[in-house]
């Protein structure tokens, strides 16, 4: 398929999605979001394909953590679109989007999103419960995960019994464990030192990869973004250099500021 | 470990020499007036240089306008003089090759007369130099500073895109740091640290290029004025 010919499928809603290449998981186009008079978004492109970590780098107040929000269906855009597996999904109502964001998304933030008072096995289990796996089944999958990503003897250890590196791994243990199609990272190394942000970013990418998760990271820290397969540069709500957009051909290089159609 | 090949480590016979000549073959004599420091080659080969390209820096200058080496000489000074001080010599033999080459003009001097009595102006083929040089990013090394601001000067001088030029170098600087990233998965711990001391240069320059990025707006008022 050539980059001029457009990809049509009618999903189960009846949206035909246009132009979307083979490979790519996400596609948003035209994306646009305002906070009262603040233009936070202002026509934002973007391919992510299904196999890759992207890191989505800027200043702050540059709209990165807007644009990771619209994304995950966790807002909804002023204008613009994001296909997600042949739907539109900022056209599904808040409920449908709380089930995409449980059962295809897992989340990591920079710090604050373990519960406190659950050990690293039982926060792990939370959005298998949630999504109607059996109790004793969740910790066995908790517990399998934790062990891969070397929290084997962190069971049953409380947040604030571990480091913040460890209680990191967790949250990624937290994020993989329902296989998610995308795993959308903010600033997951930010308070961290540099040795806890490079294991947690090992650990991250390691298991992403082997969960068949693509990832979408937000980072200012260049040793963090450069783990991800290619970055993007957010500037004034703007993808201002990068390669937002994808075309069939690799060879072909977008790598220019202000990517376009 | 060594630093992967590819068009980076060709570009220029500073990148080459920087990359390819064999450890214990870098003398302060082979490298005319460049500094080498050169590191164990077994986990990873990389030189501290201090360099500036005198003369697209200089082509530079007189692409933003013409000029008599008296007053090269002054702009030279005004923006470089800290960094890397010229002595009117090395300016007219400088001079003299650019003009050799066909990236200036002599204008308006009378036959026979010295080099301080002509005024120079830049060719369509040197502006293509100058641009070229501007938008075509260093090598990620321990340290380009010299390098990097002098194209930024040029870039705020020439009112190019210096925003394009910072971008441009950003992105390849991440590339580096992607390489290294990826090559420390293989190496031993003497090369995970050497990677990692790569990583912290490279990252450094970053911060100064978002810094710098930031500040083009009282750099560019200045830089005019």
């Amino acid at each position: 398929m050539t980059k001029q010919q457009a990809t049509h499928s009618v999903c189960a809603t009846g949206i035909v999605d246009a132009d979307i290449r083979p490979g790519v998981i996400m596609s948003a186009r035209g994306l646009e979001f305002w906070f009262g008079s603040t233009h936070a978004l202002r026509g934002i492109d973007l391919d992510i394909r299904r196999d890759e970590m992207l890191a989505v780098m800027g200043p702050s107040g540059s709209g990165k953590s807007t644009l990771l929000h619209v994304l995950a269906g966790v807002l909804v855009p002023s204008a613009g679109s994001v296909h997600f597996d042949g739907r539109d999904i900022t056209r599904l109502g808040e409920a449908a989007r709380s089930t995409l964001r449980l059962r295809e998304f897992g989340f990591v933030f920079q710090f604050g999103q373990l519960l406190p008072d659950l050990s690293a096995v039982d926060n792990v289990t939370l959005p298998l419960l949630m999504s109607g796996v059996s109790r004793k089944q969740a910790i066995v999958q908790a517990r399998e995960i934790l062990d891969g990503l070397g929290l084997g003897d962190q069971f049953d250890k409380l947040p604030a019994q571990m480091s913040g590196g460890q209680a990191q791994r967790v949250a990624v243990a937290r994020a993989l464990v329902t296989s998610p199609r995308i795993l959308f990272a903010d600033e997951p190394t930010g308070a961290l030192d540099s040795l806890a942000a490079e294991r947690t970013m090992e650990a991250l990418t390691s298991a992403a990869k082997a969960a068949g998760a693509a990832v979408v990271i937000i980072t200012h820290d260049p040793r963090t973004a450069a783990h991800a397969d290619r970055e993007v540069m957010v500037r004034d709500g703007r993808i201002s250099s990068g390669t937002g957009l994808l075309v069939d051909d690799p060879a072909e290089d977008l790598d220019h500021p202000g990517s376009a159609l | 470990m060594s630093p992967s090949p590819g068009r980076h480590h060709l570009r220029g016979n500073r990148a080459a020499l920087a990359c390819a000549v064999p450890v214990g073959c870098l003398t302060t004599r082979s490298v005319g007036h460049i500094a080498l420091i050169d590191y164990t080659s077994r986990v990873y080969t990389q030189c501290i240089v201090v360099f500036m390209d005198t003369r697209t820096t200089l082509l530079g200058l007189l692409d933003a306008g013409s000029g008599y080496g008296y007053d090269l000489k002054n702009s030279w000074d005004r923006w470089f003089g800290d960094t890397k001080p010229l002595a009117y010599g090395q300016i007219y033999s400088t001079l003299a090759r650019l003009l050799r080459d066909g990236l200036i003009e002599a204008r308006g001097s009378s036959a026979g007369a010295g080099p301080d009595r002509k005024q120079y102006a830049i060719t369509p083929a040197g502006h293509d130099v100058v641009t070229k040089w501007i938008f075509t990013p260093e090598v990620p090394a321990d340290s380009i500073k010299a390098e990097l601001f002098a194209k930024t000067v040029i870039a705020l001088l020439l009112h190019d895109d210096a925003e394009r030029l910072l971008d441009l170098q950003r992105a390849e600087h991440l590339a580096r740091m992607r390489e290294l990233t990826r090559a420390k998965k293989q190496a031993d711990l003497a090369g995970v640290l050497l990677a990692d001391h790569s990583l912290f240069h490279i990252e450094a320059d970053l911060r100064w290029i978002d810094l710098t990025a930031s500040r083009l707006g009282e750099l560019r008022e200045q830089v005019v004025a």
